[in-house]
C-alpha cells in the first residue's frame, strides 16, 4: 500500500487504494497534502471549543468534507484515530525514499504549534480512550518534522527549479480541465516540489520575483497570448467542472479549499475562485458566494488569473 | 448596452469599492483615512440607493400629468391649466404602496416662507381679487402646511395650496425660498406603486422616479425656478418632452416650433425623448400620416432635420392613462364603480359608445383597457426610456465610483511610496529630504501667483476685445442709423411733397373752374413750387438735425420697430462676434496656459518626485477647454424715446363769413379758418436720441458679456487651474508631513522600520490588485461601449 495511503488511513479516512492512485493521475502530491491537512485539523479541532467559526473555515472537517463528505460519526472516529494518524505521520517523514518538499515546512510549522498548544488539545482528546501517550506522541511529531525541515538546508540549485517549472508547464492543455483550473493544478504541483522549495529557500527578494516572473512569463507563453485577454467565465467553469470525473471534481475542491485555508487575510482570488466554482452545487449558489466575496474579481483575464495564480500559490 | 453586463459593472465596483476601504482600514490607517472612507461610502451608498429620474417638461397643456398619471395608473398629479410656477414635484414607484404618500421635506423653510407672506399681507398691500381668499387664510394662520400627506386629495390641496403661494408672493413682490432647494431629494416627493411598473423585474435594485419639472416655458417667469429646473433636468437620467400633436399643423404651428427649439436648447438633446401626445385626436393628420410618417414629418420637416426620428414617438397618453386606470381599479376594487367620477369618461373613451352595457363586465373591461393601451403607442417609448435611462444612470454612477476610487488609490500608492523610501534612506538623507521638499513647496506657492496674474492679464486682453469689438460695432451702427434716418426723411419728404401738391391741385380745381384754365395752372404752378422749397427747407433743415417728424402714430411705430430690429441685430452680432472671439482667445490661451505650468511645475515636481520616492506620481495640473457656455439667446430691448409735441392745425370757422373767406382764399391763406394748438400730437424722434438709448443698450450688453466671459473664465479656466493646483500642493504637503513624521519617530526611535516597511509594500500589493481590477472595469466599459 502506498505510505501516504497508509497514513491517511491511520486517521480513520477510508480511502480506498483506486481512489488514491486516480487523484494522484494530475495531482501526484495530493497524499502529503491531506495528511498536512489531517495534522493541521489536529489542532484546529481542539481549538473549536473556543472558536466555532474559525474552524469553519479552517478546520479540516470543512476541507476533507470534499473528499470523504461530512460526518460527525465519521469525525469522532477521526478523533478516536489521533495518536495513531500522528505517529503514522511521524514514521512517513522518516522515510528516507521520500521526497523532500515544500510541504515539509508547513509541516515543521504544525507540528511546532500543536506541541506549544498541546495543553488545549489534551483538554479536546481526553474524551477519547487511551489517549494518555498523546504528550509523547507530539514530541516526537515535532522532534521528526523538525529534523526533516532541516535537511532541506541542503540548498537547491536555480536551474533545478527552472527545469522542473519547464516540466510540469508542459503539462498545460494535457489534464482534461478547464484551462484555468490546469493553471492551478500545475501551480501546485510546482509548489509541491523543487520549483516551491527553491522559492521557499532563497531569501533574495530580487532573486524571488525573478523566479515568480519566469514562472508566469512561462505560462502564459503555454496559454498564448490571443487567449490571454479573455475572462474567466465563472459559469462556463462550473459547467465544465461538473462533466469531469467525480473523483478529480473532489481532489480539485480539496485542492482550492486548502489553499484557500492558509491565507490569512482573504486575499487568495483564485483559490476563493476554485473552492467555490468546485464546491457549489449549482451555478445560483456559486454565483451568490462569488458575490460575497469582495476580494474575487468579477472580471478576471486569464493573464490576471495567471499573476494572481502564482503569486498566491507560490507565497504559501 | 445588456443589462446583464451593466449589473456585472455594478456588482465589480461595488465590490472593489468594498475591497478599498478595506484595504484603508488594514494598510493605510493615518488622519486622511476617515475622509477617504466617507468618499467610498458615499460613493457605495450611490450604488445602493440608484436614483433613476425621469423629468418631464412640455409645452403648454401637452398632456404632462397625463403621461404621468398614465404611468402610475392614477391621477397622481392635479391637473393644472395655469403654468407651474411651483418646485419640480417628484413621483416615486414603491412596491405596494397602494394610498399616494408625499413627503415634504423642507416644511420649515415653506412655513418661514408663509410667515414672511403674512407679515407683507398685513401691511395693507393690495392684492389681485383671485388670491383673495387664500390671502385671508393666511391671515388668519389658516394655511397649515405639513411634512407629509397621504392620499391623493391631500395631495392634491397640498400642491395646489403651494403653487397658489408662490404665484401670490410673486404678486406681492416677495421671492419664494427657490435657492434653498437645489437637490432633488429637496423637493415634495409622492411615494405610490406604479401600475405600469407594477411587474417590472428590472428596476428591482433602482428607485424610479418622475420628476414634473417647470419646463422653459413655464420657468421663464422667476430666474431662480428657471435655474432649479434647468439643474434638475440636465441631472435627470432622461427628459420626456410633451409635445401637443394636434397643435403642430394648426394656428399655433410656429409657436409650439418656438417653444420645443428652446426646450431642446435648454435641456440639450441627447437624453431627450419626444412624445407627440393627442396623437389620436387629430385623426386628420394622424390618418393621412400615419405613425410612422408623423414621426418623420416631425424630425425631419417641423423640426427641420433637428432631431433624430428614433427618438419621437405619437401616443395618446390620454388612452393610455384611462387604460391603465381602469386596469387599475378593477385589480384593487375588483370594478369600476358607479360612483367614480371618472367612469362616464373612461367608458367613452375606452369602450366607446355603448359603455354603459360592457363596464360592469370585469373580463371585457380589461380586453377593452389592454387593446386602448396598445393602441395608444404608450408602451414602446416608455419601455425605450427606461431602458436607456436605467442604462445610463446605472454608468454614471459606476463612472462616478472608479473616478474617486482613481483618485483615492492614486493618493494611498504615493503614501505607500513615500513611505517606504522614508524608511529605507539614511536619516541624515531623509533630514535633507524634508528641508528639500519644503523649500519646493514655496517655488509652487510662488508659480501659482504668477500663473494666477497671467491669467487675470489674459482676463484684462479678453475685456479690452470686447470692448473693441463694441466700439467698432457701435461706429458701424451710428452709420447704419444716420443713412436709415436720412432716406427715411427724404421718403417722407416726398411723400409730403406729393401729397400736399395733390391738395392744392385739388383745392385749385375746386375753385378755380369758373375762371381760365392758364390761369388756375400757373398759380398752382407758382404755389406747388413755393411749398415744395418750404417742405425742402424744413426736411433738410431736419436731415441736418437727425430728426424726424412723424404725424401718424403707427408710422412712428412702424420706423422705431424698423430701427430697433437694427439695433437688435447689430446687438445680437455683437454678442456673437464676441463671444466667438472670445472662445478663439481662450482657445489660443489654454494651451499657452498648459504649456507654460508645465515647464514652470515639471523641474520642481521632478525634484519632489525624488525626494519623496521615486515612485510617487504626481499629475501636473492641466486644464481642458470644451466650449463656452453661455446663453447666447439673450433678448434686447433698445428702446427708442419719442418726443410728443403738439400739432398746429386750422379748423374751419362756423361763421358765415368765415365760409365766404374761405371760398375766396384762392391762394391757401387759411382764409375763414382758425390756428390751434390741438391735443393731437405728432412725434419727434432724433438719432442723438437713438444713438445714446443705443449705446447705452450696448454698453448694457457690453458689461453683461464681460460679466459671463469673466464668471465662464473663473469657472474653466481660473478656478480648475486654482484647484489643480491647490490639489497638489495639498497632496505634497501630506507626503511631506508624513515623512517629517517618519522622521521624528525614527528619530526617536518609535518605529519598527522592517515591520512598517513590509506593511507597506503589502498594502502596495494589495493596492495593485485593486487598480488592475478598476482598470479592468474600465476596459469593460469601454468594451461595451463599442
Amino acid at each position: 500500500m502506498n505510505k501516504e495511503l497508509k497514513v491517511i488511513n491511520q486517521f480513520g479516512y477510508e480511502l480506498s487504494t483506486e481512489e488514491f492512485e486516480a487523484l494522484k493521475q494530475n495531482h501526484p502530491y495530493i497524499g502529503e497534502k491531506l495528511i498536512l491537512d489531517l495534522v493541521n485539523g489536529i489542532g484546529v479541532v481542539a481549538k473549536d471549543l473556543n472558536d466555532t467559526s474559525k474552524s469553519k473555515e479552517k478546520g479540516f472537517s470543512r476541507l476533507t468534507d470534499s473528499l470523504f463528505g461530512n460526518s460527525k460519526k465519521r469525525q469522532n472516529q477521526i478523533n478516536k484515530n489521533v495518536i495513531e494518524g500522528l505517529n503514522a505521520t511521524s514514521e512517513w517523514l522518516q522515510d528516507h525514499d521520500r521526497h523532500l518538499g515544500r510541504i515539509d515546512g508547513r509541516i515543521k510549522d504544525i507540528a511546532n504549534e500543536l506541541y506549544n498548544t498541546q495543553d488545549q488539545i489534551i483538554g479536546f482528546y481526553e474524551q477519547f480512550k487511551g489517549i494518555e501517550s498523546i504528550v509523547k506522541s507530539l514530541e516526537v511529531f515535532k522532534e521528526v518534522a523538525n529534523k526533516r525541515f532541516d535537511e532541506i538546508e541542503e540548498r537547491l540549485t536555480k536551474v533545478e527549479a527552472q527545469q522542473h517549472v519547464d516540466r510540469e508547464i508542459e503539462k498545460i492543455g494535457t489534464l482534461n480541465l478547464p484551462i484555468s483550473v490546469e493553471v492551478f493544478t500545475v501551480l501546485d504541483n510546482l509548489v509541491s516540489r523543487e520549483a516551491g522549495l527553491y522559492y521557499m529557500m532563497e531569501s533574495n527578494s530580487h532573486n524571488k520575483e525573478e523566479f515568480l516572473t519566469y514562472i508566469k512569463n512561462k505560462i502564459k507563453n503555454k496559454i498564448g497570448s490571443n487567449n490571454l485577454q479573455s475572462l474567466v467565465d465563472y459559469q462556463k467553469l462550473h459547467k465544465e467542472l461538473k462533466v469531469i470525473e467525480v473523483t478529480e471534481q473532489k481532489a480539485i475542491a480539496f485542492l482550492g479549499s486548502q489553499y484557500s485555508s492558509f491565507s490569512d487575510d482573504s486575499l487568495y482570488e483564485v483559490s476563493d475562485i476554485v473552492k467555490i466554482v468546485s464546491n457549489s452545487e449549482s451555478i445560483e449558489s456559486m454565483e451568490k458566494e462569488l458575490g460575497e466575496y469582495s476580494h474575487i474579481s468579477t472580471f478576471l483575464t486569464v493573464d490576471m488569473l495567471v499573476d494572481e495564480a502564482t503569486d498566491e500559490l507560490m507565497n504559501v | 448596452m445588456h443589462q446583464e453586463n451593466i449589473k456585472q459593472l455594478y456588482i465589480e465596483t461595488e465590490k472593489i469599492l468594498v475591497e478599498l476601504i478595506k484595504q484603508i482600514n488594514i494598510y493605510s490607517k493615518n488622519k486622511n483615512s476617515d475622509s477617504r472612507i466617507e468618499q467610498l461610502e458615499a460613493e457605495q451608498i450611490k450604488l445602493k440607493n440608484h436614483d433613476l429620474v425621469i423629468a418631464i417638461v412640455g409645452t403648454m397643456k401637452a398632456g404632462k400629468s397625463t403621461t404621468i398619471n398614465a404611468i402610475v395608473g392614477q391621477e397622481i398629479l392635479p391637473h393644472r391649466v395655469e403654468a407651474m410656477t411651483t418646485l419640480p414635484t417628484l413621483v416615486t414607484h414603491k412596491k405596494n404602496q397602494t394610498i399616494p404618500t408625499l413627503y415634504f421635506p423642507k416644511i420649515n423653510i415653506l412655513k418661514k416662507f408663509i410667515d414672511d407672506v403674512k407679515d407683507k399681507l398685513n401691511s395693507a398691500i393690495e392684492i389681485d381679487l383671485k388670491f383673495e381668499i387664500l390671502a385671508d387664510d393666511i391671515k388668519k394662520n389658516k394655511l397649515q402646511l405639513k411634512g407629509k400627506y397621504e392620499g391623493k386629495e391631500n395631495i392634491f390641496k397640498f400642491l395646489k395650496d403651494i403653487n397658489e403661494l408662490m404665484r401670490l408672493a410673486s404678486t406681492i413682490g416677495i421671492y419664494p425660498p427657490y435657492k434653498d432647494f437645489q437637490n432633488t431629494d429637496d423637493f415634495p416627493r409622492i411615494e405610490v406603486e406604479f401600475f405600469y411598473l407594477k411587474n417590472n423585474k428590472e428596476l428591482v435594485d433602482s428607485k424610479f422616479t418622475l420628476m414634473d419639472t417647470p419646463g422653459p416655458n413655464e420657468a421663464k417667469h422667476s430666474e431662480y425656478l428657471g435655474k432649479i429646473s434647468k439643474k434638475q433636468t440636465e441631472q435627470a437620467s432622461a427628459v420626456i418632452l410633451a409635445i401637443d400633436y394636434t397643435q403642430i399643423s394648426g394656428e399655433s404651428s410656429a409657436s409650439i416650433k418656438e417653444q420645443v427649439n428652446e426646450a431642446l436648447q435648454y435641456i440639450g438633446k441627447d437624453k431627450v425623448y419626444i412624445l407627440l401626445n393627442k396623437f389620436d385626436e387629430d385623426r386628420k393628420q394622424s390618418n393621412e400620416k400615419g405613425y410612422e410618417g408623423a414621426r418623420d414629418y416631425f424630425g425631419k420637416e417641423f423640426l427641420g432635420d433637428n432631431f433624430t426620428n428614433d427618438k419621437v414617438f405619437p401616443v395618446s397618453s390620454r388612452d393610455a392613462f384611462y387604460a391603465n386606470l381602469g386596469l387599475n381599479e378593477i385589480k384593487i376594487n375588483s370594478c369600476i364603480d358607479e360612483s367614480l367620477p371618472w367612469r362616464k369618461e373612461f367608458g367613452e373613451i375606452i369602450i366607446g359608445r355603448r359603455w354603459q352595457k360592457i363596464i360592469n363586465k370585469n373580463d371585457e373591461v380589461k380586453e377593452y383597457c389592454d387593446d386602448a393601451f396598445e393602441d395608444s403607442y404608450f408602451n414602446k417609448p416608455m419601455q425605450m426610456i427606461i431602458n436607456n435611462s436605467y442604462e445610463n444612470s446605472k454608468l454614471e454612477i459606476i463612472y462616478s465610483g472608479l473616478e474617486t476610487m482613481k483618485g483615492i488609490s492614486g493618493e494611498l500608492n504615493n503614501e505607500f511610496n513615500t513611505e517606504i523610501e522614508s524608511l529605507t534612506v539614511k536619516i541624515d538623507t531623509l533630514k535633507k529630504q524634508v528641508v528639500d521638499i519644503k523649500a519646493d513647496m514655496e517655488l509652487i506657492k510662488n508659480i501659482s501667483i504668477d500663473i494666477g496674474k497671467d491669467s487675470d492679464l489674459e482676463m484684462q486682453g479678453i475685456k479690452i476685445n470686447i470692448g473693441e469689438t463694441l466700439d467698432s460695432k457701435l461706429d458701424d451702427f451710428n452709420k447704419k442709423i444716420k443713412k436709415s434716418f436720412e432716406s427715411k426723411i427724404d421718403t417722407i419728404k416726398n411723400d409730403e411733397i406729393e401729397k400736399q401738391n395733390q391738395n392744392l391741385e385739388n383745392n385749385h380745381r375746386e375753385k378755380w373752374s369758373f375762371f381760365g384754365i392758364d390761369l388756375k395752372q400757373n398759380t398752382l404752378k407758382n404755389k406747388q413750387e413755393e411749398s415744395n422749397k418750404e417742405f425742402s427747407k424744413t426736411y433738410d433743415e431736419l436731415r441736418k438735425n437727425g430728426k424726424i417728424i412723424f404725424e401718424d402714430e403707427i408710422d412712428k411705430q412702424n420706423f422705431i420697430q424698423s430701427i430697433q430690429k437694427e439695433a437688435n441685430e447689430i446687438l445680437t452680432k455683437f454678442q456673437e462676434d464676441s463671444y466667438s472671439k472670445i472662445e478663439d482667445n481662450i482657445n489660443v490661451f489654454i494651451p499657452k496656459l498648459n504649456k507654460m505650468v508645465k515647464v514652470k511645475l515639471l523641474n520642481i515636481i521632478d525634484e519632489i518626485k525624488k525626494n519623496m520616492g521615486k515612485e510617487v506620481i504626481f499629475k501636473i495640473p492641466e486644464i481642458i477647454f470644451d466650449k463656452l457656455e453661455i446663453n447666447q439667446n439673450l433678448e434686447f430691448e433698445a428702446i427708442v424715446k419719442t418726443e410728443d409735441v403738439g400739432k398746429t392745425e386750422y379748423i374751419n370757422q362756423n361763421s358765415i363769413w368765415g365760409g365766404i373767406k374761405r371760398t375766396f382764399d384762392f391762394f391757401d391763406n387759411n382764409w375763414g379758418k382758425d390756428e390751434i394748438v390741438s391735443c393731437a400730437k405728432h412725434y419727434e424722434i432724433t438719432t442723438k436720441d437713438i444713438i445714446h438709448e443705443i449705446s447705452i443698450a450696448m454698453k448694457n450688453v457690453k458689461n453683461r458679456v464681460e460679466r459671463e466671459i469673466e464668471q465662464e473664465f473663473n469657472k474653466k479656466v481660473n478656478k480648475p487651474i486654482e484647484e489643480e493646483i491647490h490639489k497638489l500642493t495639498t497632496e505634497i504637503e501630506l507626503l511631506h508631513l508624513l515623512k517629517e513624521d517618519i522622521l521624528k519617530k525614527r528619530q526617536a526611535n518609535e518605529i519598527n522600520i522592517e515591520e512598517k516597511i513590509s506593511l507597506a509594500e503589502k498594502g502596495k500589493k494589495y493596492l495593485k490588485k485593486i487598480n488592475q481590477r478598476l482598470n479592468q472595469v474600465s476596459i469593460e466599459m469601454e468594451k461595451n461601449n463599442e
